[in-house]
């Protein structure tokens, strides 16, 4: 009874009470659109924040450029080279200032060399050959100089081959006399520039080059070289009786170890997080079996790793197994794709010596479990491309710094060995801070995949769904403060007659509420279901697949990719709950107008219509 | 029949400011099958004599028996809904139902079905002498007298045999005034209604069975005719 006769009363005002159904329904509209807009966008922000990562790579750049000589016997002259000059080496201790946020802190890497001897199995190489050879004549080897080869301690060489050997950078070489013995280490230089007398020597036959591998590049944590006396001598020696007996004997003989050192070692990158290395965050590299090292294992230093799949096929390991890791020397100075190409080859820049002219003994030997092997797609671009064999393990497994003897080269700070993680969104805050340091010559690279221009676009677009929210909330309260005015406060008449009629304040109040609460009812869940599928349609026809650019794009603009995101879906429980809101605010407005029209008592209420 | 008995009642208007004394010590007792039309000046406190008999408020010294009930102590709601009905000068009907809807309404407060609820409501309509198309029309279709008619229809609906008019015909003409004169006397007569009107229409007055004058607020005389 109290339904038909309120919902007679509504449906006999029908302009009134269409237009407070049509009012509730774009307001129950806007806070479904908007409501939904906002989750979408704030859902989206919440999955983009695990998909991306800001990461940041630091470089000591160049102070200025000089001219580099270098002698060329071919060619009898000097050649000029410019090549940069640096100044003094910037610690990353400077990155350490008041208000820098990491998630990851900034750290020169070292990648370091471990030993495994099923590496390679093969009959050694044409470079960093060591060998006993004898001159056929007595000459300076300012030119492709004759010599048989008496004795091969390593490489890809016979007894009694003849090489061609020339001194080819030194402008003042010095006298190899016919029929003494000399050890050297030698490296193809490629085509023979031909003798003085400009007699041809066999055709196709390489040249040689006598090599610097008896030198050590040892050096300390601080970045000094360790004094060698070898780099101040000669790059080659006579071999006389009991030769190998004495000191520079044995480092000769530790000479002829290179090739094997370099055939047995696989780069082993310690990080303190995967997404710190470009390859992985360039997905250049996948994670194809198993799963990436996680945080805790990170923070825990637990010894885990992850391989690529051809060295996990090489070493007939898989997923679980154990990999032993002696770690013997530390580089600071290079990649490990710098030494051990992805690509194939990779050249050695350093020596395998210490200081003592002894190869690099092992610092740390641990079993690593194998979490996860990677798939190589792309082997990337110079330095910041992925090593060949390289293993990944956490920074924190290796004792920090017990490498301090064994660190085998060192330089400036480079994009490829030091880098950083901040909260993504955070760069131009990040770089306000940096600029203040007033630290120039670091130069700070950052890659976000195109984080912040997408923030943008999700920033705009939960402004925008707030503006729909706010308008909704401020409409629907103002829509049901006017209908609450028209349909209850200004029905006192009809209060009074139901109450001289013998309602109850109860019935009276259920009387007026119901045809209101069934239109605000009705219009909330019209509104809202139109409100989401609007959202639905939305979502569809715009973006339901963001396509960015990975790079930052005022920093980087080459060498990008373009990735895929895929907006949440919006939520019809979320557009339910704004009509339900919508609702329970009609509830509430009309209740508190209801209670407040039934305070006066019948006879007041009578009598305040008479007068009128 | 007594239905009504009055002992020694008063009310009292408050603000802030003061205190008035509407009602000021009246008793008296009201029969069934009478008319009795309560006169006075205007502030006399005739009408909230009448809204206090009705339960719309309650006294605030002595008492109103009802059937030897006391009206403090019963549900007010329940007496207005079934036992006493209230007619306005002003008709007080509800703008959005019809005539025939409006009568029903008290009916429906009771719970009797709908139908029989209908069937009640023509009959009470003719009663009063509207039927055909006046039974669907919304009040403000209606002229003064007919509303008035709806509004004694309803009354009549609910049942109840004590039936308070406040000014019944001060909106209205001469003709629709002697009509509803003529109705009242009919109920409280024929169908042994307690039929108390307030007015100050001395025509009204003389056709009462009963007339009762107050001033300031007291009962200064009570008149059988």
């Amino acid at each position: 009874m109290t339904f038909y006769y309120s919902m007679k009363q509504m449906l006999r005002s029908p302009l009134k009470s269409f237009l407070f159904f049509f009012l509730i329904g774009i307001s129950a509209f806007f806070l479904a659109l908007g409501g939904n807009l906002w989750n979408m966008s704030r859902t989206g922000m919440q999955e983009f924040e695990k998909i991306f990562t800001t990461i940041g790579t630091v470089e000591q750049t160049a102070v200025g450029s000089r001219t580099v000589s270098y002698w060329d016997a071919g060619l009898k002259t000097y050649r000029y080279f410019k090549g940069p000059v640096y100044g003094d080496r910037i610690s990353e201790d400077v990155l350490d200032f008041e208000g820098a946020d990491y998630q990851l802190k900034p750290r020169q890497r070292p990648y370091f060399g471990a030993y495994v001897k099923e590496l390679y199995e093969g009959v050694g190489h044409d470079w960093m050959i060591t060998v006993e050879v004898t001159p056929e004549e007595t000459a300076v080897a300012d030119h492709s100089l004759k010599m048989r080869v008496l004795r091969v301690l390593e490489g890809n060489l016979n007894g009694s081959d003849v090489v061609y050997v020339c001194e080819h950078s030194n402008p003042d070489p010095d006298e190899f006399v016919a029929g003494k013995t000399y050890i050297m280490q030698l490296s193809q230089i490629g085509a023979v520039h031909g003798r003085p007398d400009g007699e041809a020597v066999d055709e196709f036959t390489t040249e040689y080059q006598i090599t610097d591998g008896i030198c050590s590049t040892q050096y300390t944590l601080d970045g000094e070289r360790v004094y060698d006396e070898a780099n101040e001598g000669p790059v080659y020696d006579e071999v006389t009786e009991g030769f190998y007996e004495t000191e520079r004997g044995q480092r000769w003989l530790a000479v002829s170890q290179e090739q094997d050192c370099y055939d047995h070692t696989i780069p082993v990158q310690p990080v303190d997080g995967t997404k710190l290395l470009m390859p992985f965050y360039r997905d250049e590299v996948v994670i194809s079996e198993g799963r990436d090292i996680t945080e805790e294992e990170y923070q825990s230093g637990k010894k885990v790793c992850l391989i690529p799949d051809t060295l996990a096929l090489l070493l007939r390991k898989s997923l679980g197994d154990k990999l032993t890791l002696p770690l013997y020397y530390a580089n600071y100075a290079q990649a490990p794709t710098d030494t051990f190409s992805g690509k194939g080859g990779g050249g050695l820049s350093f020596s395998f010596l210490n200081a003592q002219g002894e190869i690099y003994s092992v610092f740390n030997e641990q079993d690593y479990e194998i979490v996860g092997i990677y798939t190589i797609k792309d082997t990337g671009t110079g330095s910041y491309g992925i090593g060949r064999y390289e293993a990944v393990i956490p920074w924190n497994a290796v004792p920090e710094d017990s490498w301090k003897d064994n660190i085998a080269a060192f330089s400036r700070m480079r994009g490829a060995t030091t880098s950083f993680q901040i909260p993504n969104g955070t760069i131009q805050e990040f770089m306000d801070k940096w600029d203040r340091q007033g630290i120039e010559d670091l130069k700070i690279t950052f890659y976000d995949k195109g984080y912040s221009q997408l923030k943008e676009g999700i920033e705009n677009r939960m402004l925008m769904s707030w503006i729909f929210l706010v308008s909704g909330c401020v409409m629907s309260v103002m829509i049901l403060l006017f209908f609450a005015n028209l349909f209850i406060t200004g029905q006192q008449e009809r209060i009074a007659v139901e109450r001289l009629l013998g309602r109850t304040k109860r019935q009276c109040s259920r009387s007026i509420l119901t045809g209101i609460l069934v239109l605000a009812a009705a219009g909330s869940i019209l509104g809202s279901t139109a409100g989401w599928k609007a959202t639905e349609t939305a979502a569809k026809k715009a973006d339901t697949e963001v396509v960015f650019d990975t790079a930052y794009s005022n920093l980087i603009t080459e060498n990008t990719k373009e990735e895929k995101v895929y907006w949440p879906e919006p939520d019809p429980v979320l557009a339910a709950g704004t009509g339900g809101g919508l609702l329970v605010a009609a509830l509430l407005i009309s209740s508190c107008c209801m209670k407040e029209s039934l305070k006066k008592e019948p006879l007041q209420l009578l009598g305040s219509l008479e007068e009128q | 029949m007594e239905r009504i008995k009055v002992e020694n009642i008063s009310y009292f208007y408050q603000n802030k400011y003061q205190t008035i004394e509407a009602v000021k010590k009246v008793s008296c007792t009201f029969e069934s099958g009478k008319m009795y039309a309560v006169t006075g000046e205007s502030g006399s406190g005739k009408s909230t004599f009448l809204s206090l008999l009705a339960g719309l408020d309650q006294p605030g010294e002595g008492r109103i028996l009802v059937d030897g009930e006391n009206l403090a102590e019963i549900d007010r709601d329940a007496y207005r809904r079934k036992q006493a009905s209230v007619v306005y000068q002003a008709f007080h009907l509800f703008p959005l139902l019809t005539a025939w809807e409006n009568v029903m309404y008290p009916m429906e407060l009771q719970g009797i079905p709908r139908k029989a609820a209908k069937d009640k409501a023509v009959e009470c309509l003719e009663e009063v002498g509207l039927s055909g198309k006046k039974l669907m029309q919304y009040p403000k279709m209606m002229s003064g007298g007919e509303q008035q008619r709806v509004a004694i229809a309803r009354a009549m609906a609910a049942g109840g045999k004590i039936l308070l008019a406040d000014e019944p015909t001060g909106n209205l003409d001469s003709e629709n005034e002697e009509n509803i004169v003529e109705l009242l006397l009919k109920l409280a007569h024929e169908k042994d209604y307690v039929v108390i009107i307030v007015t100050h229409n001395p025509y009204i007055a003389a056709g009462a069975d009963v007339k009762m004058r107050m001033k300031d607020g007291k009962m200064i005389s009570i008149e059988e005719q």
